[in-house]
Order: structure tokens, then C-alpha cells, then sequence
């Protein structure tokens, strides 16, 4: 029996409802940091490596699942690198006790003149977004979380966001929530300069630490929240980013910077440059249009700092310089019972251009007693160290051939590849004993009158005379004074 | 040592030092360890391959170029070469930002071509008050040695690690030295050859080897037998045509390419009556007392010193 053609309509409109509700809440593995090589040593000389996912759903929103136990992961999660499955020896979620790392956040508080509006409520946008901070820092945790809250706007842009200080403890960071200065009319929108300054503060706050500890890889995030778009004028600070060589600036660093970005937008959607704000995150920017979306959207932001899963993985080769040359595309896949695989976004690993991949630190303790007790390692640490020996006495033999050798052939008559080595200095004969006669050497070619005698000895004596001969014509030395001539 | 001679060894010298800088570089990408990026590790490797190719390549042109491999000449390239190969290294890391995600094999054969280009460039910069031209012929072996040196590191480098990069380190070197020196081959509009000389010194050192010094149209080059202790510069030797003659001044002549001519002439510190007395400059037995145009195989003497110029181009 046929439809009709309104019965059709609805169960179009039925289907394409379920199937967008199904697409939004499908989740999917996405990585949440970048994949970094540490060092391993003195577990086992292979590299490793370190990175982090989000479960999150189709919006970029976290996706709640309730995961597994730590140990039941490492048999769930698959990494490979391009296409080849790697060892993976630690994993860590939020919920487990394993949590080793720390979380740095860096919040970008957009107080242009336009964040002074008032909303619906009553409030300005400037106190919403105060407020879903404070909700933002509800969880926390001293000694685990570092955040900066930092304001922007058009004006010293640069310098007030290379002097971001991070709070260590949720009292300071609460502090520097309140004091966020409050907008005013003259305030125009930096955000592209904004966010390229955030990464390079937030770089340079990492770099500080791991220089002094140098297994510290914490958990990244720059949160960036705006009402408008970018806009800078004549008045603002010199050398703002702007226009679409700025934006298209402001996003490659984001690309390069590996780090996590989360855009959101707050107020009007027509007022939101949504589609530069989506350049400049890492996922879909998210966009609140009142108070207590703002509130839930950074609520989100959280659990997306928070709920990650850390794993370390053996590297697919058993050396740096295996490495060296390639661009590793690492993909993650996650099987939990009775749910479809999860599957991740390709994360590459880009390795330097001449020379061997640096490792960014070392291995936690964690992740090497991890590793100690659950691989069986197969060392082959020999080889790795005498390669590159080999290699230079090759190479250097073949290029010895090519100095000494191949010019013997090719200018057989004209060879002048050879090295003049100093002779041995000469030395002072040992002191005669009393009698003894002088050993003569070199008698073959003396000169007249030094030839050895019959007995073997020298002809002269310290008692033989000289005798001067008379010049003869023949003997005479001949100066031509027209020599040159 | 003829010009072939000297191209064959100076490449083999840029080989040397590209062997000589992956060995430093290995050793020291051992114990190194940065998360600031994969930038550190190029900047590395640049400034060490363009240090020792500076300090090699210049080591071993003056050795067979002049009298003694002077210290400070051997330092002056050897920093010129740091210099560039850092420049290089800075160069190379908005490209590999901006690349090395989207297209990770043209982001690795530039940033080689560039580190052999630059490095080239700055060596080449050293001749360039003899030959202007050398620091371009530098720059494109560079880029041509450090295409190759590039794609077999990208090719190869994780199939045979270790070997693939250092023969990409000695490519490049040798791309470098030969663009150098094939500069002068390539370019040179005429030849002056070493015949014999009074001299043991000059005979000993030349006479064999059949010494020969390119020439080039609009090149200046100073004959003489100053010794390279008393240059007046520290980067470079005063005199482009060292002959090491009792009987030739320490600044004696001049030979310089002009209009389509080369011309012979005296220099001012062996001209007047008392120079002119006292040191023998003749082209074909005559006496050069200012300036003489040469023309192909002329027989010219210096002190005590004969040499032929020979050239492609006709003298009217």
C-alpha cells in the first residue's frame, strides 16, 4: 500500500531528523593535544611517544562515556602510525589515579566596547562572561591547573598579554577574574593578534617550565571569547593583525602551534565573525547567545581541558634516525563493548627538514614504570649506536679512494693529492763513551774525502789538516751580469 | 693543479666537509633535546654544514692557491659559512610552519635547497672582488646540491637511515664547492698558464702541476709574490695570482679584462724608473713600461717567471 504524499513528507522529515540527531551525537576520538616524541631511557632505547584525545561529538562538544578501566584501554585503543598498529604501554583518563600531568589554560577575555551592552537579563556581557569564569574555575584543582585570564582589546595588546601570569591556585585565579578591567567605548576588537600573542605566551610559559623540569608536559588550551569581529583602527596599537593577510596569519600559527583552541562567540550571531573564529580554533567554534549559554559553553570548554585520555606509545621505529625524513600520520580507534568503534582525526608528526626529530623531554615516571612492566622489550641498542660509526668510516673511506686513488688514474702524470707529512725531528746523538768512534751513517753518497776507510772508520780525524787548493779556471763560480736579459 | 684538478678536489673537499659536519651534527642531536619546535635541529645542522664548508673549502683553496693556509682566512670562512648557514636555518622555519603539515616533501626539498643556496651565497660572497659571478655560481650548486642532497634524504632517509642523511650532508657540500670553483671554468674567457720559472720555488710548486689561473672579462687580478703573513685584509688574500719569485714584486702587475681585451700593466708599487729596473715584466720580449694589450698565446715573463696567455676571444 503507497504512502501519501503527505504521509511521505513526514517520514522524510522523520528520517533526516533521526539521521541528523544520530550524525550530532555520533562520537568520535579527536586529538587533543599534540603527538610529542620523548625519551624513554633508561627503560628502553626505542623513542616514545605522548599525546592526548577528547571523546567529543560531531559539534566538538565532550561526549560522555563511561570508559573503561586504565588497563582494559591499553587493549581497547589502537594507535597506528601510517597504517602500521604501534605498542601502546600507557594510558590515563580523568577518572583514573594515574593523572600525571598538569592542565594550562589560557583564557582570552574579549573587553571591547560592545561587551558593555547590556543583556536581556539585565547584566552587561562583560558580567555574563565574568561569571561563567568564575563557573569555569569552579573545579579547579591546586598543584594540577594553571590558568591566565587575560583581557584584550585593541590597545597594548602585546605587552598585556606577554605579561599574563598564571594562577597557580584558584583564589589567584579568581582574583584575576575580578580583575579583568571593564569595557570601554573606545575598545576596539584585536582577536587575531590576540590569539597569535596567546599561543606565543602560552609557548613561552611551557618552555620556562620544561626548562627547569624536563618530563613536564602538561594538558594546553587557549580559550578565546569575543562578541564582534576583529577591528582595528588608526588609533590602536601599531602592527595589529588585520584584514585577511592577519587572519590568514593568525591562523597558520594556530595550525603550527599544535596547541588545542577553543573560539567562542558570545552575543548577536551576525555580530560574531563565526567564520574567522572558526579559522582560528582547533574544532568548531562554539556560540553563545545569552548568559547561561556562555555559562554551559565554558562548562564544556572544561570538561574538553579535563577529560582526556593520555597515552604514551612506543615509536614505529626503533630509532631517531629512523624517524628522520618522514611525516608520521598517527590515527587512534577506540573499541568499547557494544558501541561502534570510535575512530580519530589524522594527527601528523612532522620531523625537521635536515635533521634528526629532537625529543621534546623526557618520559614521566608514570609512563616509564608503565612501560617497564608491560613491554617486553627486545633491545637493540648496539646496532642503533654503531650505525652512524659505520656510516662516517664509509663514507669517509669512500671519499679517502676518491682523494688518493682515482686522481693516480686520471692525471697519472700530475698527482698532487697527497699529503706532506712533517718529518721526525732530528735528534742528538747519545753521548761517545771514552774510545768510542763515532758511528758513521750515509757513506754511500759522501762527498770527497769523507768516505769510510778500509777499517771501516772515516777517513778524517779531529787530527787530519784542511788543505785549501789553489783556484783553478775550471773550479771558478761564473756571474753573469746580463742574467736577466 | 690544472682548473679540472681543482674543481675535482675543491668538490671533494665540500664532500669532506659535508661528512665532517653530519658527524658533529649526529653527535650532538644525540644529547640534544628541545620542545620548542622542530626549528632547533635545522638551525643546528645548517650552521655546523655551512661552518665547516666555509672553513675547508677556503683551507683548502689557498693551499693550492698561494703559499700558506693563513689562520684567520680559514676563521673568516669559517664564521662567514656559520653565518650563513644560521641565516639559512631561520630561513627554513616559516617555511617548514607554513608546509610541512600540507606538503611535507616540497617543505623538506626547500628548506635543503635554501640551507645549500644560502650557504653557497655566503662562501661565494668571498671571491666576489675577482669574480662577481662566483657567488651566483655558488648559490645555484648550492641549490642544485641541496635539491639532490634534499630528495635523497626525503626519499630514502627512513628506508636507510643515518647513510641517507650523510650522503645528503656531503652532497650538498660538494654542490656547493663545485658551483665555487666551476664558476671561473665555466666563465673564463681566457687562461693564464705557468711555463717555468728561475726560481726552485716557483718551478717546484707550479712546474709540475702545470698551474693555470682562469681569467675572466672584467676581472682585475693582481700578479705577485707578496706572502699571505703580510696581507692587508683578513678575510681574502691581496694578491689573486701568487707566484712565489725572488725576481717578482709583492704587488708586481696587474692583468684585467676589458671590453671584450685583456691588458697587461704594471702596478704602481713596481712602476717608475726604480721599478722598471728593477723588475722584468715583458710580453712577447718586449718590455711592458704601463700597459699591453695581450693577445692569445703570448709568452709573458715575470721576474724570472714565464707564463702564455691564452684566450678564446681574438685580439685585434
Amino acid at each position: 500500500m503507497s504512502l501519501l504524499p503527505a504521509g511521505r513528507l513526514v517520514v522524510i522529515v522523520v528520517g533526516i531528523g533521526w539521521i541528523s540527531l544520530f550524525a550530532q551525537e555520533q562520537p568520535h576520538l579527536t586529538f587533543a593535544d599534540q603527538v610529542q616524541l620523548v625519551d624513554c631511557q633508561p627503560v628502553s632505547a626505542v623513542p616514545c611517544f605522548t599525546t592526548s584525545f577528547n571523546i567529543v561529538n560531531s559539534e566538538g562538544e565532550p561526549y560522555g562515556i563511561d570508559l573503561p578501566s586504565a588497563d582494559q584501554l591499553l587493549t581497547d585503543l589502537t594507535i597506528t602510525a601510517d597504517g602500521v598498529p604501534v605498542k601502546v604501554f600507557y594510558v590515563s583518563t580523568a577518572g583514573s589515579k594515574k593523572l600525571v600531568r598538569g592542565r594550562l589554560a589560557l583564557v582570552l577575555v574579549d573587553i571591547s566596547g560592545s561587551m558593555a551592552r547590556k543583556l536581556p537579563t539585565g547584566e552587561t556581557r562583560f558580567q555574563a562572561a565574568q561569571s561563567a569564569l568564575t563557573q569555569f574555575l569552579d573545579s579547579f584543582q591546586d598543584g594540577v591547573d594553571e590558568v591566565a585570564i587575560v583581557p584584550f582589546e585593541s590597545h597594548n595588546v602585546a605587552s598585556t598579554i606577554r605579561a599574563a601570569s598564571f594562577a597557580h591556585t584558584k583564589a589567584d585565579a579568581l582574583a584575576q577574574v575580578n580583575g579583568i578591567p571593564a569595557p570601554l567605548a573606545r575598545n576596539n576588537t584585536a582577536l587575531y593578534s590576540a590569539v597569535s600573542l596567546g599561543l606565543d605566551a602560552l609557548h613561552d610559559h611551557i618552555h620556562r617550565l620544561q626548562e627547569s623540569d624536563n618530563s613536564y608536559a602538561p594538558e594546553t588550551m587557549l580559550i578565546v571569547m569575543t562578541d564582534g569581529k576583529n577591528e582595528v583602527y588608526a588609533a590602536d596599537d601599531a602592527s595589529l593583525l588585520n584584514g585577511t593577510e592577519g587572519l590568514d596569519e593568525a591562523a597558520r600559527k594556530v595550525s603550527a602551534s599544535r596547541i588545542q583552541v577553543i573560539g567562542i562567540g558570545f552575543g548577536e550571531r551576525n555580530e560574531v565573525d563565526l567564520a574567522a573564529l572558526q579559522r582560528l580554533s582547533t574544532d568548531k567554534p562554539h556560540m553563545a547567545t545569552d548568559a547561561q549559554d556562555l555559562k554551559r559553553i565554558f562548562g564544556l570548554t572544561r570538561r574538553l581541558l579535563v577529560d582526556r585520555i593520555q597515552v604514551a606509545f612506543l615509536s614505529p621505529s626503533v630509532d631517531r634516525a629512523s624517524l628522520a625524513g618522514r611525516a608520521i600520520r598517527f590515527k587512534a580507534s577506540l573499541v568499547l563493548p557494544g558501541r561502534p568503534p570510535l575512530t580519530s582525526n589524522e594527527e601528523i608528526f612532522a620531523t625537521p627538514q635536515m635533521g634528526l626529530p629532537l625529543f621534546s623531554g623526557k618520559a614521566d615516571e608514570a609512563e616509564l614504570a608503565a612501560l617497564n612492566a608491560r613491554m617486553n622489550l627486545t633491545e637493540t641498542g648496539w646496532l642503533t649506536l654503531l650505525r652512524p660509526v659505520f656510516v662516517f668510516l664509509g663514507l669517509g673511506g669512500v671519499l679517502l679512494v676518491a682523494w688518493f686513488w682515482i686522481p693516480r688514474l686520471v692525471w697519472p702524470g700530475q698527482y698532487i693529492g697527497s699529503i706532506a707529512l712533517a718529518r721526525p725531528a732530528a735528534k742528538w746523538a747519545a753521548p761517545l763513551r771514552r774510545g768510542e768512534r763515532p758511528v758513521q751513517s750515509g757513506a754511500k753518497n759522501a762527498p770527497p774525502g769523507f768516505e769510510p776507510g778500509k777499517a771501516g772508520g772515516a777517513l778524517r780525524t779531529p787530527e787530519d789538516a784542511t788543505v785549501v787548493q789553489p783556484l783553478r779556471e775550471s773550479t771558478k763560480t761564473r756571474l753573469y751580469p746580463d742574467f736577466r736579459r | 693543479m690544472s682548473l679540472y684538478q681543482t674543481l675535482y678536489f675543491m668538490s671533494l673537499v665540500g664532500g669532506m666537509s659535508g661528512l665532517f659536519s653530519w658527524g658533529i651534527v649526529r653527535l650532538l642531536e644525540a644529547v640534544l633535546t628541545s620542545p620548542r619546535g622542530t626549528w632547533v635541529s635545522d638551525v643546528v645542522a645548517t650552521t655546523i654544514l655551512g661552518a665547516l664548508i666555509g672553513g675547508l673549502t677556503v683551507a683548502f683553496s689557498d693551499r693550492y692557491s698561494g703559499n700558506r693556509v693563513m689562520s684567520r682566512w680559514i676563521v673568516s670562512g669559517t664564521v662567514i659559512g656559520l653565518l650563513a648557514g644560521a641565516v639559512a636555518g631561520f630561513v627554513d622555519i616559516p617555511i617548514t610552519n607554513r608546509l610541512s603539515l600540507t606538503s611535507p616533501l616540497a617543505a623538506r626539498l626547500i628548506s635543503w635547497m635554501v640551507a645549500g643556496s644560502l650557504i653557497g651565497l655566503g662562501l661565494g660572497l668571498r671571491w666576489i672582488h675577482v669574480n662577481k659571478m662566483r657567488a651566483a655560481h655558488a648559490y645555484v650548486g648550492g641549490l642544485l646540491g641541496g635539491l639532490l642532497g634534499g630528495m635523497i634524504f626525503a626519499v630514502i632517509g627512513s628506508r636507510i637511515p643515518d647513510l641517507s642523511q650523510a650522503i645528503g650532508f656531503i652532497v650538498v657540500g660538494i654542490g656547493i664547492c663545485f658551483g665555487v670553483t666551476f664558476a671561473p671554468i665555466l666563465l673564463r674567457d681566457g687562461l693564464l698558464q705557468f711555463v717555468s720559472s728561475g726560481d726552485p720555488r716557483a718551478q717546484m710548486k707550479f712546474g709540475h702541476a702545470r698551474k693555470e689561473w682562469e681569467l675572466q672579462q672584467g676581472d682585475s687580478y693582481t700578479i705577485g709574490s707578496r706572502s699571505k703573513d703580510l696581507s692587508s685584509t683578513k678575510y681574502r688574500p691581496d694578491i689573486e695570482i701568487f707566484i712565489p719569485d725572488a725576481a717578482i714584486a709583492p704587488c708586481h702587475a696587474i692583468l684585467f679584462g676589458k671590453d671584450g681585451r685583456f691588458y697587461l700593466t704594471r702596478h704602481p708599487e713596481a712602476g717608475g724608473q726604480a721599478g722598471l729596473a728593477r723588475y722584468v715584466l715583458r710580453v712577447r720580449g718586449k718590455t711592458v713600461t704601463t700597459s699591453q694589450e695581450l693577445s692569445s698565446a703570448d709568452d709573458i715573463l715575470v721576474g724570472r717567471t714565464a707564463l702564455k696567455f691564452v684566450t678564446r676571444r681574438l685580439s685585434s
